[in-house]
């Protein structure tokens, strides 16, 4: 009877090495086992998936579209540029006469002659509007000089454009920098938007896993206590919940994925005519690896996130009475 | 392996359900406990498997005193025990061995041991051929065995059971007792809630009577048989 009693002890002492190895075992055979019990419902499991991919996706798209608005202006803003606009009455010849003129001066660093037939003709080529541009009796396009200063900031701009507009063949004369300004500005403004939403779309997320991970402790109660009776600590019954959290992440960061990648395709074609239209052949800007890897982390990171903070709350309450 | 010290249980409603209650359990011993239902068992049960604490006295279960065992050290001192639930509490979505093997995987057994140990369970109630079924296939003596075979799977060196027989026909309820006598004939400390007078009359373990949340008669009951 006493020697009985002993065996049942030395049977039950566990070596520490063992108990790593048990470990890593329950850890792997939950990851599996936790996967394969959100697989079996397909359909809720899908709505979640679904609730997490549209919230990390909104912010996603709406940061790309950000990133391709900065890489259309950000050729722009090499530095302040004036447009001088001249006189329909200046010949091309007085025109190439005053551009050369002012390239002789100390505070213009190049002034670069563009005639009223060359501004029409690039027009036409950039606009697709070419039909209506030849049904015109004359071109209504003046002649431009652009000048790039040499100094920057935008006191000496202000002041170069004085000077050039007391000019007698000068109409207008319009400092490109301040639109530029302007879109970045924007952008800068946009980027907060946008921040602020990830973090509202990022707390959605948490809040759709942590009760979705709340529904499921709920329907396992009964499992949770028989664990509990049976010697499982909080952490034992804690674990599979968790992994649940993260295939729920990664899901939802794939899907996530594929809605983005989606969106990608379909607009490339118009995006890609429209930038072509605007000046230059920029490709449209997508989720590179990076982006993917970031999004995926991201996903899973608070969908761990909202697992632990529901498992935290509602495991420990549940207790044999 | 029991040691009850003058122990009280009273229930934040006010509701006193033992009081000041003494009576010890030896190792290797078997014991029923007995009385209306309202007398206590479940309560001194739960003292015993540390589900619930006592408000007075003291409980010293295999060595350890559980008055201010901390939380963290419940479920390894619940390993030690082999408890039995009148309605099983099985899990009704996972196999009879799955069933079976849950204290195992809990403790972390190896996995080969996990399926030999399982299977020596299973054998000894009889149910070695049903390890594939779901435990809705199985009568309520089945589902009973199953229940029993998980307690005793990790070997404890103390078995409860409350009301094992509840549900079950007196045949059958005889068959469950004599498992539980089969086990404690290998030396395992035993002890069972249970108001089928009849049944434990005619076993030779000791009785204890509760009443209103007192022990009222603790020694053999006289019998006829066995």
């Amino acid at each position: 009877m006493g020697a009985n009693a002993k065996q049942g002890a030395v049977a039950r002492k566990i070596r520490f090495t063992e108990r790593r190895d048990a470990w890593f075992r329950h850890h792997k055979m939950l990851a599996v086992d936790s996967l394969v019990q959100m697989l079996k419902k397909p359909l809720s499991s899908m709505l979640t998936w679904l609730v997490i991919a549209i919230a990390l996706s909104i912010p996603a798209l709406m940061y790309l579209f950000l990133l391709n608005i900065q890489s259309l202006v950000e050729p722009l803003d090499e530095g302040a540029q004036l447009t001088v606009y001249l006189k329909k009455s200046v010949s091309d010849h007085a025109g190439l006469g005053l551009t050369e003129d002012l390239n002789q001066r100390p505070e213009i660093f190049v002034a670069d002659f563009i005639s009223a037939q060359q501004g029409l003709d690039d027009f036409k080529a950039y606009s697709g509007l070419g039909d209506v541009i030849d049904s015109l009796d004359s071109n209504p396009l003046p002649g431009v000089i652009v000048v790039q200063p040499v100094n920057d900031d935008l006191v000496a701009v202000e002041s170069l454009k004085i000077l050039l507009e007391s000019l007698s063949d000068v109409t207008e004369v319009k400092i490109d920098l301040v639109w530029v300004q302007r879109i970045n500005q924007m952008s800068q403004l946009a980027e907060n938007l946008v921040g602020f939403l990830s973090l509202l779309f990022s707390m959605a997320v948490l809040l759709v896993v942590g009760n979705t991970i709340r529904l499921a402790i709920e329907s396992r109660k009964e499992e949770i206590l028989v664990v509990k009776l049976v010697g499982g600590t909080n952490a034992f019954v804690r674990r599979p919940f968790l992994y649940m959290g993260f295939w729920f992440g990664l899901a939802g960061g794939l899907v996530a994925w594929l809605f983005i990648s989606i969106c990608y395709f379909v607009l490339r074609d118009p995006a890609e005519k429209l930038f072509l239209s605007l000046g230059d052949q920029y490709p449209l800007i997508g989720l590179n690896f990076g982006g993917v890897l970031l999004l995926l982390f991201a996903s899973i990171f608070i969908s761990l996130l909202g697992s632990v903070l529901a498992v935290g709350r509602h495991i420990k309450a549940i207790e044999p009475t | 392996m029991i040691e009850f010290d003058k122990v009280s249980k009273k229930y934040d409603s006010g509701y006193e359900a033992l009081s000041n209650l003494s009576f010890s359990l030896n190792n290797g011993e078997m014991a029923f406990l007995t009385g209306h239902s309202g007398a206590g068992k479940s309560t001194l049960l739960k003292l015993i498997a540390n589900i619930e604490r006592c408000t007075g006295g003291q409980v010293r279960v295999a060595g350890q005193l559980l008055n201010r065992m901390p939380s963290y050290q419940i479920p390894f001192f619940r390993r030690q025990l082999g408890v039995v639930f009148q309605n099983h509490h099985l899990l009704m979505d996972r196999s009879v061995y799955d069933n079976v093997a849950l204290p195992l995987i809990i403790e972390g057994e190896r996995p080969k041991d996990v399926g030999r140990r399982v299977r020596a369970a299973l054998d000894k109630v009889g149910l070695l051929d049903r390890e594939n079924y779901l435990p809705v296939m199985l009568s309520g003596g089945e589902q009973q065995r199953v229940g029993i075979a998980r307690a005793v799977v990790t070997k404890p060196k103390l078995l409860l059971a409350d009301e094992p027989t509840g549900n079950l026909d007196p045949l059958l309820s005889r068959e469950i007792m004599n498992l539980f006598a089969d086990f404690n004939r290998v030396g395992t400390t035993v002890l069972i809630a249970s108001h089928d007078l009849a049944l434990i009359a005619r076993m030779p373990f000791r009785v204890m009577t509760l009443k209103e949340g007192q022990m009222i008669r603790t020694g053999r009951e006289h019998t006829n048989g066995s």
